[in-house]
């Protein structure tokens, strides 16, 4: 099997952190297939970066911890986010998840290169 | 009517469903599969991910007017060998399958994890996904 370049998108905001998870899960899994695999989040996407709202000891890892994960999957480079989805929801002084902010003008090229684009 | 198009050699799709069977993306989801098939492409596998598992629930009885999406995906994969496999941790969570009690899924559908979602990327010249 050929190695290919996934881009995920995370456009939708994580009403529920079981959703986002299952999302990280699919993520995660293609970075365990050792395939090249990049975060975006963008539009509503964004308001998963926020960090923890609210994780129970005793409860499965939270988004936050999942991501933070990533570098032992040999995902080395942070996640993406769209700086103007930020702007436009005013989050852009908002503490984040560690992120690399890139702007709009930037995806087209990102979404070009990918192989495979997965829109979750 | 969906009408599939492709540039150059593009002939295998690997489709991933989200999306519950009402929403319009499922719905979306099983136009486009059907006009692949009908158009001469080949779906190699679909795989139902998050809420995209209720899919495979079992129809209820006949007697309503609609033919569910469920029994369509399951002529669609028996008619053009299809490939339809929901993740098991999903299933699970949702109730729709279980490992231990051994509850069937729809027929047509099998249970299976997400490294068979990876393979089919790979193997599939096209990946879509309905979210």
């Amino acid at each position: 099997m050929d190695g290919r370049r996934f881009l995920c998108v995370f456009r939708r905001a994580p009403h529920t952190d079981a959703v986002l998870r299952e999302h990280l899960d699919l993520t995660l899994t293609l970075a365990a297939f050792e395939q090249a695999v990049e975060l975006l989040f963008l539009d509503d996407g964004v308001y998963a970066l926020l960090p923890d709202r609210q994780s129970l000891p005793e409860g499965p890892p939270s988004p936050a911890q999942l991501l933070a994960a990533l570098p032992f999957y040999g995902l080395e480079q942070p996640p993406l986010v769209e700086r103007e989805s930020l702007l436009e929801r005013g989050l852009d002084g908002e503490k984040l998840l560690p992120a690399r902010h890139i702007g709009r003008h930037e995806v087209a090229a990102l979404l070009g290169d990918a192989d495979v684009v997965l829109s979750l | 009517m969906y009408k599939v198009l492709v540039t150059g050699n593009m002939v295998t799709f690997a489709l991933l469903i989200n999306s519950a069977p009402h929403s319009a993306q499922a719905h979306a989801a099983f136009r486009f599969a059907r006009a692949a098939v009908g158009q001469g492409y080949r779906v190699i596998r679909v795989f139902f991910h998050g809420e995209g598992v209720y899919h495979a629930l079992p129809p209820s009885p006949p007697g309503g007017s609609e033919v569910s999406l469920t029994t369509r995906w399951a002529e669609l994969a028996r008619d053009a060998n299809v490939d339809l496999v929901l993740c098991s941790a999903a299933a699970e969570r949702r109730g729709v399958w279980s490992g231990e009690s051994g509850r069937a899924v729809a027929e047509g559908f099998r249970v299976g994890g997400l490294g068979q979602w990876v393979e089919a990327c790979l193997q599939a010249e096209r990946t879509l996904s309905f979210t």
